[in-house]
């Protein structure tokens, strides 16, 4: 309420988000890894008798690796950047605020990696070996330090540990319970992905004796990683937020998610993929001379699965916070929540982005629902709200709206009984039902009485309410 | 009903009025430190932002028409120009990135604000960006750049490159502009606003990319000195008289833009520019040493000396730090019935801000030591690859 | 006893050793050497359209897997009690849900797989003679698969399932002739009711699972005995330059990744995207709102709406056409690239493909 909020409809801001952020990771990761990559291919070619056609080799890598680091890999970050303000302005400013020297000194980083690799990349075949050595050593240290910085503010976001609002302590909130974990996985991934971008670019070359040694250099960089990332990911899940764990754990119950809590999907998923990445390595330390690009690209595929998975599981672990304890998704802050004054008070008024609307009517409801339901979820699209209120009835809707923060993932509702019968209003509206708001609020405990609590009767686990380990009031 | 009238009434009255606005409290966290220290930092880094980014679409429209033209040494200039882009884009994009931290610690609650109605335009910025960025790329490392395929691309990234500027007018100027918020909110929920009924806007625009002529000029001018000093007499006098032009060019340009803007502005606001001491001081001293520039350009014109190259670059950046530091004043006299920074407490991170400057003073120095051992070894490669080719 | 050839005894490792004892004796009770040296010899031609070719490998793949889960979502399903048995395997069977959503993934994976391999054999023409057997088998499986995904779908009995079966058979039952009589042996009736469900299980467990093994029996083995197609571009090398695979194991060390990608995909989709269930059918309730068949039928549902009213017949005479010209392609094609005819089907061909495209994702937003 603070903030406009950008309706993307259907997908949400959120996912733009994560759209971004996938591409980001994928290539951020391969570009810190494939700094080690290129420190030790540097030693490792002035020892081999071919030592120039490896450099040759190396130099394509290098061209490959430059383009796209900096093309996709950089923007997309700069990207990320933008898709959260507009995403999530609140949490945006008070990370900034809060850590705006850490992202300095992030910047510091970054331009040193970026002049150093463009030292490396132009001054290839002028350098001495020495200084060719040094400044993919020092690129791969810089981008490591890169990482280190923007993982302490990641983190903090899930973790926020002894850091409160009041007492500002940048140290506790920076190395925080999920950092070390976090960086140490993401270092291992970076090590994995290297590999894997290695396998790419080597599958295209035409020597297959060459193109087999390569490989197999690659080959020890996968294998470990692939086996330590599922089990360096228990360690993380440890330092994981009592709530968050619960929303894991519980999963979802009712038919969706069935016997099968986010967690074990979570987990299942990390051990095939770190298996398959293992058995599909093992094929090409085996038969290196048919790796190919199809099959190259498929190991890709199946790491990417892999992370994408297990950051999705995250991202739903997160919820109903941005800032964990501090700040819900939607903009409200957790201490307003606590105050029954702020919470229980007319939203419309509080709101700074009414929108001009008038109280009690649809636009009134499409207000809230845009200040409050959208950063989280589409009217139709992702996280429908209309799949998932399905059953509702006015009376029903108005009740849940009150209870809806016990689920676990959701915030309370913010706003009096006027503003959750416009919202409720709007919410019907878009399956299309006329309800008047005005109705809504004239006799609601009457209603309620006569028209029965069980919305649809027929006997059914609770449906279109993927909830968390919690009951639904019946 | 008449609660709901009155609630009506409650509302008009209160957008009727500044305080209805909806500007976001600024944050709770406050300032890390005393505003002024961020608003220098981002002056700084503004500007080199601003020199990089000039000096990316002065040289990619410098190279089309060199394309076009294909005179005598024209290709050479044009190839110089070509190699130059992908690297002004790193740099346009790397010192990018502080002047928009800075802005955000000093302004959120103005700039989201902005950018959130601005909505897809805002995001658009992203993947323009990697667009251009990549068509750079990939005329460079193509095997036939000349082909009119990669022609048409250059073609699309330089107008991409204006497209970002473009968005980026939009925001800024938004984001002093709380009165037109509310109205643009309930029209575009999904955030595909802009801004151009703002008189200033376009002079903005221009005003932004007209220097950019000058810069490739700057740039062009250090070729030419270079050419002098390897003997290749002809194409150094060829490459200066090209900066000199396009130096020209770029001031005429700017001084336009610059009479445009002025005369754009609401009259309190121009006064302010044009008599109030600070802003006063700022214009003048950045219009001073543009002129400095310039003079030292033309001065510079078939000379094989350094100096000049290099004094004028250094004129042009003490040209640009001061209009960076006047668009502040006025973007803080447009602010002042809405907002203003002494209002924002301050909870200091002094630590933090010394291990910044460590590590920036740290950095910096790495960075020097690496360049002195490594360029001189480039340059000499690339005055045997010319030498070769002439 | 048979006696084991002389090449035979030279491959297999010496008589002294276990495996060599053990191959002595298989062979000499079962002569099947040339069968072993044909595959051991196997040669895979090596082009830049090696992706398209692992298209038919890939739906076997997943086939394999629809197979496994298949088998043990049996073992709890009774047709009896179809949505308490699926509700069951959701709820409580341990993995059941997984188990269901590989099962829902992997058959919408393998017929899109199905339609990539179709289409890539098309414009690779690779139906061209001698192979116009293995076309139409294919043609066939095809089929027979979106049979198996109709057929399945109905099997938990919720709401999706009933009234998107219902859409199904009414499109069904419009058709001319053998349409209604069709509708009514599939049903059992004239609606749908559980009795529905028995015939829809036979089929989808017994009966198309014969037929399919047994197409699939041929049409593999079709490929075995005139090998792999060669497409054009590398037909026209010359022999020294055509690159072969061996199959057994340097190409099959090459196919193995992208399978194993194909699986990370499955795992990935069922646990991120696990399949729901929604409540029981309610044959006297309304069809949820917008409800479609699933989407390799969409572009038939999409391009039967363009022909409303009287037209109806129209759209049911394309839907049989169609089909029929895929079937008689090979013999319209018969001669080399640069004629004529072949470019008419190559258009043809696009045109095919880029109306199922336009009129899937037309049936999907509208």
């Amino acid at each position: 309420m603070n903030y406009p909020i950008w309706d993307v409809g259907g997908l949400g801001a959120g996912l733009v988000v994560a759209i971004i952020a996938i591409i980001h990771v994928l290539i951020s990761h391969v570009a810190v890894g494939g700094g080690a990559f290129l420190v030790v291919a540097e030693i490792w070619s002035r020892r081999q008798p071919d030592g120039q056609r490896i450099r040759d080799w190396l130099h394509k890598f290098a061209t490959f690796f430059l383009v796209y680091t900096t093309v996709v890999g950089a923007t997309t970050g700069v990207g990320i950047w933008f898709s959260i303000q507009l995403a999530s302005a609140e949490a945006t400013s008070l990370l900034i605020h809060q850590f705006v020297f850490a992202w300095a000194i992030e910047w510091v980083f970054f331009l040193g990696e970026l002049t150093v690799l463009y030292l490396y990349y132009y001054g290839f075949k002028r350098n001495t070996p020495r200084m060719q050595t040094f400044l993919a050593g020092a690129y791969f240290v810089i981008a490591w330090g890169s990482l280190v910085v923007i993982n302490g503010i990641l983190t903090f976001m899930l973790t926020p540990g002894a850091w409160t609002l009041e007492n500002k302590d940048i140290a506790a909130g920076f190395f925080n319970p999920g950092y070390f974990p976090a960086l140490l996985i993401r270092t291992v991934t970076m090590f994995l992905l290297a590999g894997l971008a290695g396998f790419l670019v080597a599958s295209r070359i035409r020597d297959e004796e060459f193109k087999a040694r390569i490989i197999q250099f690659c080959v020890k960089w996968v294998i470990p990683a692939a086996i330590l990332v599922p089990g360096l990911s228990y360690w993380y899940f440890t330092t994981l937020p009592a709530s968050t764990v619960s929303i894991l754990g519980g999963g979802t119950v009712g038919v969706v998610g069935g016997t099968l809590s986010a967690l074990t999907r979570m987990a299942i998923l990390a051990g095939v993929a770190g298996t398959l990445l293992v058995v599909g390595t093992l094929v090409f330390a085996a038969y290196p001379k048919t790796v190919n690009t199809i099959a190259a690209i498929s190991m890709l595929l199946v790491a990417q699965l892999g992370i994408m998975g297990a950051e999705f599981f995250r991202e739903m672990g997160r919820k109903p916070y941005v800032i964990h304890g501090v700040l819900y998704s939607n903009g409200l802050w957790v201490k307003d929540a606590k105050d029954p004054a702020q919470l229980n008070g007319s939203y419309l008024e509080k709101a700074k982005w009414h929108g001009g609307v008038a109280p009690r009517t649809l636009a009134h409801g499409e207000q809230v629902f845009r200040l409050q339901c959208a950063s989280c979820h589409t009217r139709d699209g992702y996280r429908s709200v209309v799949y998932r209120t399905r059953d509702w009835t006015p009376e029903f809707g108005s009740r849940w709206l009150g209870t809806m923060q016990d689920m676990g993932v959701m915030p309370p509702f913010q706003g009096d009984a006027l503003d959750k019968a416009a919202l409720v209003a709007y919410v019907l509206s878009l399956r299309g039902e006329t309800v008047d708001p005005r109705d809504l609020v004239r006799d609601p405990q009457a209603t309620a009485e006569r028209n029965g609590l069980d919305p649809g009767g027929r006997g059914q686990a609770l449906r279109g309410l993927e909830v968390a380990g919690a009951e639904v009031a019946q | 009903m008449s609660t709901a009238l009155a609630m009506a009434g409650v509302l008009a009255a209160a957008t009727a009025s500044g305080g209805g606005l909806p500007i976001p409290s600024p944050d709770p966290l406050g300032y890390p430190v005393p505003p002024i220290l961020l608003q220098a930092l981002s002056y700084f880094t503004l500007t080199l932002h601003f020199l990089a980014m000039n000096l990316t679409v002065g040289s990619v429209f410098i190279y089309l028409w060199l394309r076009i033209a294909r005179k005598q040494y024209d290709d050479r200039l044009a190839r110089y120009l070509r190699d130059l882009l992908p690297l002004g884009t790193s740099y346009l994009i790397t010192f990018g990135i502080p002047p928009l931290l800075f802005v955000q610690v000093l302004y959120g609650q103005m700039f989201y604000s902005s950018s959130i109605l601005l909505g897809f335009h805002w995001i658009l910025v992203i993947p323009l960006v990697v667009f251009l960025y990549g068509v750079f790329y990939y005329q460079k490392l193509v095997k036939n750049p000349e082909h009119p395929g990669v022609l048409l691309l250059s073609v699309l990234a330089a107008m991409a490159l204006l497209g970002v500027g473009f968005f980026f007018v939009n925001n800024i100027t938004l984001s002093v502009s709380p009165e037109k918020w509310m109205g643009l909110y309930a029209k575009s929920p999904g955030g595909r606003n802009l801004n151009m009924d703002d008189p200033t806007l376009f002079a903005r625009w221009l005003l932004i990319l007209a220097p950019g002529f000058t810069v490739a000029g700057v740039a062009i001018l250090f070729r030419g000195v270079m050419m002098l000093k390897w003997g290749l007499t002809e194409e150094g006098r060829h490459n200066h008289r090209i900066a000199v032009s396009v130096a020209v060019v770029g001031m005429v340009l700017e001084a336009v833009a610059g009479v445009w803007i002025l005369s754009a502005m609401p009259d309190d606001l121009r006064s302010h520019v044009t008599s109030a001491g600070l802003a006063k001081l700022l214009l003048g001293l950045g219009t001073a040493m543009a002129s400095v520039g310039l003079v030292l350009v033309f001065l510079g014109r078939y000379k094989a000396s350094w100096a000049y190259p290099l004094m004028a670059s250094l004129a042009f950046f003490l040209a640009l730090a001061p209009l960076v530091a006047l668009r502040d004043v006025v973007r803080q006299e447009q602010l002042r019935p809405f907002f203003s920074l002494a209002e924002v407490p301050v909870h200091t991170q002094w630590g933090m801000a010394g291990l910044f400057a460590v590590f920036l003073v740290a950095g910096l120095l790495l960075l020097l030591a690496l360049h002195m051992m490594v360029v001189p070894g480039l340059i000499a490669g690339r005055r045997a690859e010319l030498r070769e080719s002439a | 006893m048979h006696t084991v050839p002389e090449e035979a005894l030279k491959e297999l490792p010496p008589a002294d050793k276990a495996l060599g004892k053990l191959g002595r004796a298989l062979l000499a009770r079962f002569p099947v050497w040339p069968i072993v040296d044909f595959l051991r010899n196997k040669k895979v031609p090596e082009h830049r359209h090696a992706a398209w070719y692992m298209m038919g490998g890939l739906a076997l793949f997943f086939f394999a897997i629809q197979v496994f889960t298949g088998i043990l979502l049996m073992v709890y399903y009774r047709p009896a009690e179809p949505w308490q048995s699926v509700q069951r395997i959701v709820m409580e069977v341990p993995y059941g849900n997984l188990m269901r959503s590989i099962h829902h993934w992997s058959a919408n994976l393998m017929i899109l797989t199905l339609f990539l391999h179709m289409f890539s054999a098309y414009f690779m023409k690779a139906y061209r003679a001698p192979r116009e057997g293995t076309w139409l088998v294919g043609l066939a499986l095809l089929g027979l698969c979106m049979a198996f995904g109709f057929s399945g779908y109905l099997l938990p009995w919720d709401d999706l399932s009933f009234f998107a079966t219902n859409v199904g058979l009414t499109e069904m039952e419009k058709a001319p002739g053998l349409g209604p009589w069709m509708a009514s042996l599939l049903r059992g009736g004239p609606t749908v009711t559980t009795d529905t469900i028995g015939r829809f299980y036979v089929l989808h467990v017994v009966v198309l699972p014969l037929a399919v093994l047994g197409l699939i029996g041929m049409h593999l083995l079709f490929v075995q005995i005139q090998g792999m197609s060669e497409p054009d571009s590398f037909a026209a090398l010359p022999a020294r330059q055509k690159k072969h695979k061996k199959f057994f194991f340097d190409y099959f060390a090459s196919e193995l990744p992208v399978w194993l990608a194909a699986f990370a995909l499955l795992v990935a989709l069922s646990a991120v995207w696990p399949r729901a269930l929604e409540a029981e059918a309610d044959p006297f309730g309304a069809a949820p709102l917008g409800i479609k068949p699933e989407w390799y039928f969409l572009a038939q549902y999409q391009a039967l709406k363009l022909f409303p009213g009287k037209l109806e017949y129209a759209g049911m005479a394309l839907m049989g056409i169609v089909p029929l010209l895929c079937a008689l392609v090979p013999f319209f094609d018969r001669a080399v690239p640069s004629d004529r005819r072949g470019t008419w089907i190559e258009r043809a061909g696009v045109a095919l493909l880029a109306g199922f495209v336009v009129l899937t994702v037309w049936g999907w937003i509208s």
